[in-house]
């Protein structure tokens, strides 16, 4: 004994160890794993009707089983606040929310009628849920759009989560998340954007399983008149944008609308353009479908007699993928270089620059400064805009004042 | 003086005494003073610093073979000695005293919500003092061990940031009243004065070729790699850095990494674990140099109990103040940022190594007026004395 003092007191790191294990590894040992304590929330659901929240959320349970299949339930919660509704959520389950693994938010039309920023704010200040998760504007009922998320996921393994950031990539062009939406209240531009999923009986893609139609071979009860099948609605993406101001829900770019709103935006990814009734020495009335595998777009930034102009710059770079014509002959699929007439590269340029000259009058009538115009003149020209502005009766209505012009150059590859 | 520290030991122990809050609480504090025009405040603390340590490497230099307390005591003498290294214990208390409160601010969000306080001031006071105990030579080695393990994360961090991150241009800048920006710099100066430290190192250094190479370079690197961070975090949270008080954490959680790769959180939260505790070491070290000195003793076998006594009483200081007298974080940052008395008391303490300096430079052309030489036996005799008296007492610096 006398020998094991003496070796701790010359040795005193190993009296540290040990007073480390006695702290800390009874505790450790019976701790429980989190799993056990925390709900899992994958995807979130936020409805507002009048002044209470109702919430609903995929939620992943662990389950042991033989098969690989994760196991995910759809719970749901009401309260006055977001954060009731959400812990009454949990509650069913007997846990706590746990909002780490939340990838994708839904919101519904009056969320963003009466204001996001305000609503979202349990979501902002909670520091497990990362400001880079997903927020969709579902123009219905986002409980209903969870639950074909759900079952989507169950039959076939896509995750909305996924889709929303394939969205913000290639439809957005940029980010659609809880901190762009902050970007709509604080930032000088006072604007942000969001993808739209929403539920469709005619168009989408089919959740599948779960609310099925009456079910084959079921027998309907009243009557023994035809069945009465309702038929499941599917979820449909198709490219439509939510432009917020200060917040609120102020414009819904429609799908043409959002092609005309991609021409003002980089981007490496590959997108359409249709040319009709098209002809040269190459084609007769034809339709061409042309890929637009890259947009360059840049902006070129000016001042005349104190008044901004705002240029738009853009060469984008297309391939022709299609061909619709009648009497096609041989020469069309030899020498594909010798497309790329000057008449060719012209009605191009000018069906984009009109394309986009629409696009910026739909946003300057909305006073939605979508492209961040306030801000690129206030980094590059600080004092000339904000002398510009000072002169301005209405400050808050200086897009309408911003002279625009739009420079295509488009290359065919 | 036993030399126990190289020059690179001491340089590398300057980089990492330059961040901690600085990564997480800092960015947002600053933001909601002076906007994105922060880094400008940054660069004048870091400017200053820099100054400083210029200063201080050549009071360094100048006196390999005494200590601070004795330096000091040759200057101004005993008891404004014992004032001054009063004042820099308690500028440490209060930089130890962030440390403990923002660090449990910061490790409870990114790992436990529930871990309760005294785990992580078990955690941290136990191994800062532990280094503290094994002396500065184990100290010095243990950052050696450790540089390259942070250095390399952070670079691996600032590298992804740059290469993933949404990055937004940051200008316009300089939007700011410049008395803001210094306003700023001087309500934050008790997270700057990174390099005085160095003082109470001194007698202790071997020097060595070319330090300066090592010291300075280390030094700009640090320095460089923090202002990276400050232009990533304010570029990627251009408007909304005041509502992400852990920036690190935070600015890693929103890079869109591949999700095969998964959340590198992980990197940020043990880079920042393994920064308390080398900080806290280094902290709990000044600040137990500067009370020893304080209640010195004329014993040298009683100086190992004193210095025992003076370890338990800042802890147990430590604990009163975590628990009593500032409960939260928010508290302790009212007052360490919002009032008066914690900026005027580190520019006071700032203001040491300027002193010292000048002390330096009168002392050397004092040096230059008189002829070294000794005129007399009985001069040298004394000269000899002097060497002798001065010996012993260097020695009983040794037990510390």
């Amino acid at each position: 004994m006398k020998k094991l003092f003496n070796f701790l007191k010359n040795h005193p790191i190993y009296c540290l160890i040990i007073v480390i294990c006695v702290v800390f590894l009874p505790g450790a040992i019976i701790a429980k794993p989190q799993t056990e304590s925390k709900l899992i929330i994958r995807a979130l659901g936020i409805d507002k009707a009048g002044d209470e929240y109702q919430v609903s959320a995929i939620a992943f349970l662990p389950k042991a089983s033989q098969s690989f299949q994760e196991n995910y339930k759809i719970v749901e919660g009401k309260g006055r606040t977001l954060y009731d509704a959400v812990s009454a959520a949990a509650k069913e389950t007997g846990k706590d929310i746990g909002l780490a693994h939340t990838g994708i938010v839904f919101v519904n039309d009056e969320i963003c009628q009466e204001g996001l920023v305000e609503a979202i704010d349990f979501l902002v200040r909670d520091y497990s849920l990362g400001n880079d998760t997903y927020v969709v504007y579902v123009p219905e009922s986002t409980k209903e759009l969870v639950e074909a998320a759900h079952n989507l996921a169950m039959s076939s393994g896509i995750h909305l989560g996924d889709v929303a950031g394939y969205d913000e990539r290639k439809v957005v062009h940029g980010e659609s998340n809880i901190e762009s939406i902050y970007d709509s209240a604080y930032s000088p531009s006072k604007c942000s954007l969001m993808t739209v999923m929403e539920m469709s009986e005619e168009e989408g893609i089919e959740p599948g399983g779960g609310q099925s139609a009456g079910g084959t071979g079921e027998e309907q009860s009243g009557g023994g008149g035809e069945q009465e099948q309702k038929p499941q609605k599917k979820i449909l993406n198709e490219e439509k944008i939510l432009i917020l101001k200060e917040g609120k829900k102020a414009l819904i770019l429609e799908p043409e609308q959002t092609k005309k709103y991609k021409w003002t935006k980089s981007s490496n990814f590959a997108d359409a353009l249709t040319l009709e009734n098209y002809s040269d020495k190459n084609f007769k009335n034809a339709t061409l479908s042309l890929s637009v595998s890259s947009n360059n777009v840049s902006q070129r930034l000016s001042f005349k007699n104190g008044k901004p102009i705002f240029t738009f710059l853009i060469k984008p770079k297309l391939s022709i993928v299609e061909v619709n014509q009648d009497n096609l002959d041989d020469d069309i699929f030899i020498d594909v270089s010798k497309f790329e007439t000057e008449k060719l590269k012209t009605t191009i340029n000018n069906k984009i620059k009109n394309e986009v000259y629409d696009f910026i009058q739909t946003f300057v009538d909305a006073n939605t400064d979508i492209n961040m115009i306030y801000e690129k003149f206030n980094a590059e020209k600080t004092s000339q805009f904000q002398s510009f502005l000072a002169g301005l009766e209405n400050k808050e209505n200086f897009l309408s004042e911003i002279k625009f012009y739009v420079e295509v150059d488009c290359k065919i590859e | 003086m036993t030399k126990t520290i190289s020059a690179r030991q001491l340089s590398l122990i300057a980089f990492i005494s330059v961040f901690s809050l600085k990564l997480t609480v800092l960015p947002s504090l600053f933001y909601s003073k002076v906007g994105i025009d922060a880094i400008f405040s940054l660069f004048i603390i870091m400017a200053f610093d820099f100054l400083e340590l210029l200063l201080i490497f050549h009071v360094l230099k100048k006196n390999q073979d005494i200590s601070f307390y004795q330096f000091l005591s040759n200057k101004v003498g005993k008891y404004f000695a014992k004032l001054i290294l009063l004042l820099i214990f308690i500028y440490y208390f209060f930089k130890m005293l962030l440390l403990c409160s923002g660090g449990y601010n910061y490790a409870s969000l990114a790992i436990f919500k529930e871990a309760p306080r005294h785990l992580f001031l078990f955690i941290l006071l136990v191994s800062s003092c532990s280094l503290y105990l094994f002396k500065s030579r184990s100290y010095a080695r243990t950052i050696e061990f450790f540089y390259p393990i942070v250095a390399t994360m952070f670079v691996l961090f600032v590298g992804i940031a740059l290469f993933t991150a949404p990055l937004q241009d940051i200008r316009p800048l300089l939007t700011t009243p410049a008395q803001n920006i210094f306003e700023s710099s001087f309500m934050f100066s008790v997270l700057g004065g990174n390099y005085l430290f160095m003082l109470l190192f001194m007698g202790k250094i071997k020097f060595g070729k070319n330090p300066n190479r090592s010291v300075f370079g280390h030094v700009v690197f640090a320095w460089a790699l923090l202002m990276v961070f400050y232009i990533i975090d304010y570029s990627i949270f251009k408007y909304t850095a005041v509502a992400h008080p852990h920036a690190i954490s935070e600015i890693i959680q929103y890079l869109p990494l591949p999700s095969i790769l998964g959340n590198f959180d992980w990197i940020a939260v043990s880079f920042m674990l393994v920064l308390f505790v080398l900080q806290g070491g280094l902290f709990i070290y000044c600040m137990c140099y500067s009370l020893n000195k304080v209640f010195e003793v004329k014993e040298v076998e009683k100086m190992g109990a004193v210095s025992k006594v003076v370890l338990v009483f800042v802890n147990l200081l430590l604990l009163l103040f975590i628990y009593v007298v500032f409960p939260t974080f928010s508290d302790l940052r009212t007052f360490a940022f919002n009032g008066l008395f914690v900026p005027i008391l580190s520019s006071v303490v700032m203001l040491v190594p300027i002193i010292c300096f000048f002390f330096e430079l009168f002392n050397s052309k004092k040096r230059t007026k008189v002829a070294p030489s000794l005129k007399s036996t009985e001069e040298f005799v004394e000269a000899e004395n002097q060497k002798i008296l001065s010996l012993k007492v260097r020695k009983d610096e040794e037990t510390i």
